[in-house]
């Protein structure tokens, strides 16, 4: 008899990640020095786009099925609420609910009909869902068209992130480090909950999804529900995401811009150039590919150059042939497998 | 166990498996033996639910299974070990036993009993629970596909092919663990193209040939018959 049931990895293997993550954040203030501020908004954006990331890698890093379209989900959260409160006058939290249980709906609904797709006619037709929405919300009257909406209210947190600055434990907290915080929660909530989903039976099962459509049904797996499933939820990560955006760190002012067909392709080549078999290769992409696209636009305002967005495609499509070319299966799991690389060679 | 009545099934509106009526009966391995493209893969899957069934019936037990889903065929007991092993090849063996459990569900002791059953037959998984499927020699594949198969502890096992690609050594291994399953009581449709071999564990066999069942008879009587010696034994 076997001591105890087999598990695949200990437990502390699961939370170290989130917690060393949680740590690094929480330390930034303390480490950082002079006027940070701009650092405090670049934080903010990685940690928005590492949630909508991290959703996208559960669909297609451990799923298998592609999706060139959570741009639009990801404006749906942020749009949503944004509209129930300008045009319907809904109190905040009850429109954020909405918003999120919103984009839920929907995307059951485009999950349901697009789902059954396979390949390059299921990354069509959810690029044409992300395409129909990001114009929707450019054009329409209601969501303020090309000059967006804006005076929209905050989350404030029960007036904890409206504050100038907070103490704890004699250590000053300004309001940019609270609202860095706050998203980070959400982040680490986000990727502790990633985790554990994929060392449990529904985790495996979407692997085996990937691995074999064909074998993970004949084994008890209804496939389709379970693909409808993740699809939703990773839909889910980017409405909150949109949530973050635009009433925490846009300041109450949102601009469709942000929801643009870039938008779709930049968020999965964060997910190729992290790993796509990666919760970490999520936030590994994120975190690069924001970074990046901020220093391209510093230098090229530095060298006066009005738009950088040119140059940014161009190094963006260098990186991702080189990682498709040195690591395909992303920066992540190449860096892993480098490190057992060496730990290999050198143990001989 | 197993009954199927008159089925026909095939891709679209290509007819592969003809008018195929068969039966297994509970503690008995039973073989389906023929060329390549007679229609045995296709016969398994149609059964399994992966293909359509364009007429007939299929009756598991008393209930009739045709046109069910395949998650729901794997669930009421009938398990397929696919032509080709068909693993999560970026899954560890542990990962591939794992779930394997989703057909049949079971308590924890319920599953450790199944490990401990999968690991004893197949010893080799044992010592590498942490390799990647896709790591494994073929011989080991296969083994980690019967294991996977037996998780979900079913009423009846689809074999497909499952010596295809192997050596002859492995072969005889492969065999040895059949006979051992078949010693358990474990009920088997087993579909083979090393037509000796399949009917020297059989206690039954069918001969399947343009998709349609040409012979059906005891292992002993078919390997002794002129029409099985010409055509798969080169007697």
């Amino acid at each position: 008899m076997m001591a105890k049931y087999p598990r695949s990895k200990p437990l502390w293997k699961l939370y170290i990640g989130p917690m060393i993550m949680a740590l690094a954040v929480a330390a930034f203030p303390m480490i950082a020095r002079g006027d940070y501020s701009y650092l405090l908004d670049l934080g903010r954006l990685c940690g928005i786009y590492v949630i909508i990331v991290c959703g996208l890698t559960l669909l297609m890093g451990y799923t298998g099925q592609i999706s060139l379209g959570h741009a639009g989900f990801y404006a749906l959260g942020a749009y949503i609420p944004a509209v129930l409160i300008s045009a319907f006058h809904w109190p905040l939290w009850a429109a954020v609910i909405g918003g999120i249980l919103g984009t839920a709906v929907i995307s059951l609904l485009i999950g349901s009909s697009i789902l059954r797709l396979q390949g390059n006619h299921l990354a069509l037709a959810t690029l044409a869902v992300g395409i129909i929405i990001g114009e929707g919300v450019s054009k329409l009257a209601i969501t303020g068209g090309a000059d967006g909406l804006f005076g929209l209210p905050q989350i404030t947190l029960f007036g904890l992130l409206t504050r100038p600055e907070v103490r704890v434990l004699g250590i000053k907290i300004s309001q940019g480090v609270l609202q860095l915080y706050f998203i980070w929660a959400v982040v680490v909530a986000c990727i502790v909950w990633a985790v554990q989903l994929i060392e449990s039976p529904g985790g495996r099962s979407l692997r085996a999804i990937h691995g074999d459509e064909q074998a993970a049904e004949s084994l008890g797996i209804n496939t389709f529900a379970l693909k409808v499933k993740v699809f939703v939820a990773s839909c889910v990560l980017a409405a909150i995401a949109g949530v973050l955006f635009a009433f925490v760190h846009a300041e109450g002012n949102l601009l469709p811009e942000e929801f643009g067909l870039m938008m779709n392709v930049q968020l999965v080549m964060m997910v190729v150039i992290g790993g796509m078999g990666s919760i970490w290769g999520s936030v590994a992409g994120g975190v690069i590919l924001t970074v990046l696209h901020e220093v391209i636009a510093l230098i090229g305002s530095a060298a006066g150059a009005a738009d950088t967005s040119r140059i940014e495609h161009l190094i963006f499509g260098v990186m991702l042939a080189l990682i498709l070319i040195l690591s395909p299966s992303g920066l992540i799991p190449g860096l892993k497998r480098a490190t057992t690389r060496i730990i290999e060679l050198r143990s001989k | 166990m197993l009954k199927v009545v008159n089925m026909s099934a095939g891709y679209g509106k290509l007819v592969v498996v003809k008018s195929v009526s068969l039966n297994v009966q509970r503690n008995e391995v039973v073989a389906l033996v023929g060329g390549n493209g007679a229609g045995k893969s296709t016969l398994l899957r149609s059964i399994t639910g992966l293909i359509g069934v364009s007429e007939g019936r299929v009756f598991l037990g008393d209930k009739n299974i045709t046109g069910k889903p395949a998650e729901k065929i794997a669930k009421m007991g009938l398990s397929l070990v696919p032509e080709g092993r068909a693993l999560f090849p970026a899954m560890t063996i542990l990962e591939n036993l794992k779930v394997g459990l989703n057909a049949g569900r079971a308590s924890r002791s319920e599953a450790e009993s199944r490990f401990d059953a999968v690991f004893e037959l197949f010893p080799d998984l044992k010592k590498r629970t942490g390799s990647r499927a896709g790591d494994l020699s073929g011989g080991q594949q296969q083994m980690l596909a019967l294991g996977r198969a037996l998780m979900s502890a079913p009423d009846i096992l689809l074999l497909d092919e499952p010596s295809t690609g192997l050596a002859p050594v492995l072969v005889a291994e492969l065999f040895e663990k059949i006979a051992i399953m078949k010693q358990t009581g474990m009920t088997i449709l087993l579909a083979e193209q090393n037509v000796h071999k399949a009917l020297d564990v059989a206690d039954r066999g069918y001969v399947i040939e343009n998709g349609r069942i040409v012979l059906e008879d005891t292992g002993p009587a078919l390997k002794s018959s002129e029409r099985v010696q010409k055509a798969y034994l080169g007697v």
